[in-house]
């Protein structure tokens, strides 16, 4: 019952964005051994669920959705220790970047944020990324899934260019790709040969998923 | 009547003899005509005859600013030291340069004269003021805003979480944002000998809650429009806004260039009575498309927000588009917005 107190006031504090109380409360969780599967699925996830819907509601507004998401994820990484020790999985692997051109990070920080949360491991590439770096991380660390965002309408179609040379380069069936960004459509995405879009942070979330399921 | 001075009269919320059309000008003039986009940035007469190539292609728009020393969005990041990017097709850019909090406390004004690309925007207006033919207007280029300012040099991450991480420290960036925005224009006041509107964008206040708008936008806003009292003071958002409206209009500007994202008949309804409305057509789902269905949205788009006057039709965040679009937005204004406008 304690338990169950201590992760729903843990939960609040993400929610409310009080990173201090958020800090204190889950060195408690840790100290009194509270499972990091528990932590993540009843404190860190139905928080981020939470803000999520506050968001849509226009109740919090991109600072809020950024905090969250950055106390969530300092969150993580200090579970990460005993989740590893404990044999508890990740969801996925997932590389990501803006593309070559695009110096804009903000929506692929808050996306990374929230795929975090929800369990997979992040390898940050950053910004203006030339497709020939994407390839070479592909080759190399095996992603489940890859993830391309840009912010700008004369970058966008640099995703097609990374595409290409994923299948020039025989990797386009090892890995799923990804693209978002603020002018990017469903439409654009399926033109252009992606396995998947993401509207906002939470969709891309509910998209990686789906990805993982489907293999 | 030329499509700037529809531009002007609508600007005092009164009727022209149309709904005039005018667009938000960018490096993109470069790439219509197929210049390097860094050579139209730092070769003042490419600049210059891409920007009147815009003008007599499209007669019958306007391009605010006009004629001017269109830098893209580096110019002020640069006078804080940021590296500047450019690219041959696409507009020139800047990685932050704030990586620590702490290091916000070291920061200095720049001087336009001397610091970055600033003095070259003078250089370059002190040019085309000296080589434009009469006939068209030459203007001081769209500045960064505050909050714009300070993500550009910090990080817009980095500057949304310190608003609860670090507030005092967001306040000492966007008060050094503002300063340097204000020493700007009144340096663009100088070497021109008076320019006749200044003309911010932040997008920043449309991704915030009321809350902080009114700690880190509004003051900082405010502070700047009031130091151009007796200009056209026009005011760039391409994100929603409809949450901060009326405290936006109360910095003080007089045209309001805003999102698609926006409802266009309640922010019509709201703000009708108090600022002239600059927008705001889908800019990709529609004004990228059919140009039967810009002359839908367009007809409507006037039926809502042109009558009384106050009102010019543009697309509602992005610049331009592909030259038909453009033509259909101007024909649908010719068409359905003249005054009295009897759109059914």
């Amino acid at each position: 019952m304690q338990d169950a107190k201590l992760i729903a006031d843990l939960r609040d504090a993400f929610v409310n964005i009080e990173p201090d109380r958020a800090t204190e409360l889950l060195k408690k969780a840790i100290e009194e051994d509270i499972s990091p599967k528990e932590i993540i699925e009843k404190a860190i996830r139905q928080g981020a669920d939470e803000v999520g819907r506050k968001y849509e509601a226009c109740e919090y507004f991109l600072p809020e959705l950024v905090m969250s998401g950055e106390m969530m994820k300092e969150a993580i990484e200090s579970l990460k220790p005993r989740m590893k020790a404990e044999g508890i999985s990740t969801s996925g692997n997932v590389i990501f970047g803006t593309v070559k051109g695009d110096l804009h990070d903000i929506g692929k920080n808050i996306v990374i944020s929230m795929l975090s949360v929800a369990g997979f491991d992040i390898t940050d590439l950053g910004v203006d990324i030339p497709p020939e770096r994407f390839i070479s991380e592909v080759r190399e660390k095996k992603p489940d899934i890859l993830c391309l965002s840009s912010l700008l309408t004369h970058t966008m179609p640099e995703f097609g260019v990374v595409i290409a040379q994923l299948k020039e380069n025989g990797l386009r069936d090892k890995v799923k790709v990804m693209v978002g960004g603020r002018p990017v459509t469903k439409e654009y995405a399926n033109d252009i040969g992606a396995d998947s879009y993401g509207r906002d942070a939470y969709e891309a979330v509910e998209e990686a998923r789906k990805l993982m399921q489907t293999g | 009547m030329t499509p700037r001075e529809r531009y002007m009269v609508a600007a005092r919320l009164e009727e022209p003899d149309q709904v005039p059309v005018a667009f938000l000008r960018s490096c993109y003039d470069a790439t219509r005509i197929g210049l390097n986009v860094k050579d139209y940035i730092l070769d003042y007469g490419k600049k210059l005859t891409a920007q009147i190539k815009l003008h007599e292609r499209f007669p019958g728009c306007a391009f605010v600013p006009g004629i001017n020393p269109d830098f893209g969005i580096v110019a002020e990041a640069s006078a804080f030291g940021a590296e500047v990017f450019y690219y041959e097709k696409e507009p020139p850019m800047c990685t932050p340069i704030i990586k620590n909090v702490e290091e916000i406390d070291s920061i200095k004004t720049p001087d336009p004269y001397r610091d970055g690309l600033l003095p070259k925007v003078l250089e370059a207006y002190k040019y085309l003021i000296e080589n434009t033919p009469s006939k068209y207007e030459v203007d001081p280029p769209a500045i960064r805003g505050p909050l714009d300012l300070a993500t550009e040099i910090r990080g817009a991450a980095q500057v949304l979480s310190d608003m609860y991480r670090h507030p005092e420290y967001v306040h000492k960036l966007v008060t050094i944002a503002a300063q340097t925005q204000i020493d700007f224009l009144k340096a663009l006041d100088e070497v021109s000998g008076g320019t006749k509107l200044s003309f911010i964008c932040d997008d920043i206040p449309g991704l915030i809650s009321p809350k902080f708008f009114e700690e880190f936008g509004f003051p900082y806003m405010k502070k700047i429009f009031q130091s151009f009292n007796g200009k056209l003071r026009i005011y760039h958002n391409c994100k929603r806004s409809m949450h901060i409206l009326e405290r936006l209009v109360d910095t003080g500007f007089q045209v309001f260039n805003f999102s698609f994202e926006n409802n266009l008949k309640e922010t019509k309804a709201r703000l009708g009575k108090k600022v002239c409305l600059w927008g705001n057509v889908e800019p990709i789902g529609v004004f990228l498309k059919d140009p039967k269905e810009i002359e839908c949205v367009c007809k409507e788009q006037i039926k809502l927000a042109g009558p009384g006057g106050g009102y010019v039709l543009s697309v509602g965040g992005g610049c331009y588009g592909p030259d038909g679009s453009i033509d259909s937005m101007i024909e649908a204004a010719n068409k359905y917005g003249r005054y009295p406008i009897t759109v059914d």
